[in-house]
């Protein structure tokens, strides 16, 4: 199947009063024109006013359009697209202000014509990981610290986020998460890396505005800042324990990240810089130049490891959930299965 | 593919001497211009359209000098009380535009509306182009267009500061307002009687210098047929009237 377009085509008796020449509602796309051939060109602008002495602002100049103006409906369905289209066709004026005469429509033209067919091309969507890969090279697994620890030191822009310090033992992540906020940084060094993401994590996350007042809210009960500082401080040499920490974190969850993007918080900010940098390296765009040349990249045997863990994790029902739980956890859980083995063999009993 | 719509129309005839409904002083220029609303390149300098302004806020400003004639409040042109500094804009016989609606809708907002209800009406756009021109145009309007120079002086010295030009019309042109709702035949009345009172009041600026004085000359009502049709790709239009005399007469005797 291939879409048709629909085109009606008509010139501006009257400025046509909107914010921008293109407009869109649903299939429909109205776009103003500085003349019918032309389609680079931005069109010709008018700026109608009102007679008020001296004050020729905002509420009295209007912004307005002059020239031509296309309407363009793509659709499958072609009755659907027709109905569009008379609908236009009935209209005399567009735009604001047709009380008083703005945006008056002479029709000229209408025609269809045959759509190019699009591929559509599917992309993998950014999933966050419940638990990170095995057997990571030591060189990513100390950016992934770095990552995960950037917000919880006291920088030239801001404090620790969640108020109290966590002392880094590690100088060189220490020194990365410390000045992530300057400027100039030297390029290849675990400084511009965790600099690079934080900016991309950012950028991915930070789309509408929400100022608050508040970091966290404090009607669900207060957070123990120092309890959380503490065991984060306790999980920094280990990146598996320290991810798993934060993805499983109630506290982090509701903390802010920023104070304007009110929506977003700090567990998912970090856990969205760490998944980043994993996908990076797993297509090959983060070069670890500081490591041996065997760990900077996965290589074929690697990979054919991981692969056949894979496949044992799938048909073995034993080694399913190896991967994503903590050791106290899992102890627990054998721990209780044995008890309600217990229970079942005395209820067999009885 | 064919559309067709039904509605009426209230045609005007007016003639004015003089009037200057401009844009307003443009800044960085010294002369204050109609309204550009378009110009083909073919035709050059002299066949650029321009488009006539203020004829809405004149009825409007008529709605409200009728109604204070005849004792009846209404709303204001602006919706302002007072100023920051607590001086009484409003005068007495007029509530704020808007303040009325949805109870005690005053029979000012049921036509002409405000920002919290649509209009009933609609001025179509006049457009004019100077009568210099040869030939016959249907998109727009002949009429005369000049400019006058003037020059302001200083208040006691007499001295030129410096000299200005204004745009204006003169001639007979024809405006229309379209009834974009059913009107009841009080406020087909009312509407009627605010159009026979604008020549009590001036059009544009430079009102006491004489300039902006309307003459009505005809007044009809209309039902009005538009369709439009495709032919070969291209928009064609017909347009079917009829005159509704009695209409216009019941109305007007009903306020």
């Amino acid at each position: 199947m291939v879409k048709k377009r629909y085109i009606l085509e008509g010139k501006l008796l009257t400025p046509l009063i909107t914010s921008s020449p293109v407009m869109k509602k649903g299939p429909v796309r109205i776009k103003v024109l500085r003349a019918l051939n032309d389609m680079q060109r931005y069109p010709l602008r008018s700026y109608p006013g009102k007679l008020v002495k001296g004050e020729r602002r905002e509420p009295t100049v209007l912004k307005g359009f002059r020239g031509y103006v296309r309407i363009t409906c793509y659709d499958w369905n072609e009755t659907r697209a027709r109905e569009v289209i008379k609908t236009y066709l009935l209209k005399d004026y567009l735009g604001r202000g047709t009380c008083e005469g703005f945006g008056k429509i002479q029709w000229l033209t209408y025609r269809e014509e045959e759509g190019k067919t699009q591929l559509r091309v599917k992309k993998r969507k950014l999933r966050i990981r419940k638990g990170l890969g095995p057997n990571y090279p030591l060189a990513l697994q100390r950016l992934l610290c770095a990552l995960m620890l950037h917000d919880f030191v006291q920088t030239s822009k801001h404090i620790s986020k969640i108020y109290v310090e966590v002392t880094i033992h590690d100088p060189e992540i220490r020194v990365a998460c410390q000045r992530h906020h300057e400027q100039p940084v030297e390029e290849n060094t675990l400084l511009s890396r965790v600099k690079y993401y934080d900016k991309m994590a950012a950028y991915i996350s930070r789309r509408k505005t929400k100022k608050v007042a508040q970091r966290y809210d404090y009607k669900n009960g207060k957070i123990d800042f120092e309890k959380l500082a503490k065991e984060i401080e306790e999980k920094q040499q280990s990146a598996y324990k320290l991810y798993h920490y934060i993805y499983h974190s109630k506290e982090l969850k509701r903390i802010v990240e920023s104070m304007s993007y009110g929506r977003k918080s700090l567990r998912n900010h970090l856990l969205l810089m760490v998944n980043l940098a994993i996908g990076d390296f797993l297509k090959g765009k983060l070069v670890l130049a500081d490591e041996k040349k065997s760990q900077q990249r996965p290589s074929k045997e690697w990979e054919n490891t991981q692969r056949l863990r894979m496949l044992r994790c799938i048909y073995s029902p034993s080694m399913s959930n190896a991967d994503s739980r903590e050791p106290n956890q899992l102890e627990d859980r054998e721990g209780s299965e044995h008890s309600r083995g217990k229970d079942s063999k005395k209820k067999a009993v009885r | 593919m064919l559309v067709a719509r039904t509605f009426k129309r209230i045609k005007i005839q007016a003639k004015t001497p003089i009037a200057k409904p401009g844009n307003g002083v443009i800044r960085g220029g010294n002369t204050t211009n109609l309204l550009l609303a378009y110009n083909e390149q073919a035709e050059g300098k002299a066949g650029s359209r321009y488009m006539v302004k203020g004829l809405r806020g004149m009825l409007n400003h008529a709605m409200m000098a009728l109604a204070q004639q005849q004792g009846i409040e209404v709303c204001h042109s602006s919706d302002k009380r007072e100023t920051q500094a607590g001086v009484r804009l409003l005068p007495e016989g007029f509530h704020p535009n808007g303040s009325c609606f949805p109870e005690n809708e005053c029979i000012k907002h049921k036509i002409m509306g405000s920002i919290k209800k649509q209009s009933l009406i609609r001025f179509d756009s006049v457009i004019v182009v100077s009568d210099n021109l040869k030939g016959t145009f249907e998109d727009a309007q002949k009429i005369h267009i000049g400019t006058e120079n003037r020059t302001s002086l200083m208040y006691k010295t007499k001295k030129s500061i410096q000299n200005f030009k204004d745009r204006y019309i003169g001639g007979r042109l024809i405006f229309t307002i379209e009834l974009l709702g059913k009107l009841t035949k009080k406020e087909l009345g009312f509407l009627l009687k605010g159009i026979l009172y604008m020549p009590e009041l001036r059009w544009g600026r430079g009102g006491n210098n004489g300039a902006g004085k309307l003459v009505l000359e005809n007044i009809q009502l209309q039902k009005v047929r538009l369709e439009r049709t495709i032919v070969k790709g291209k928009v064609q239009e017909e347009t079917k009237v009829q005159n509704l005399w009695r209409e216009m007469e019941e109305a007007l005797q009903s306020w």
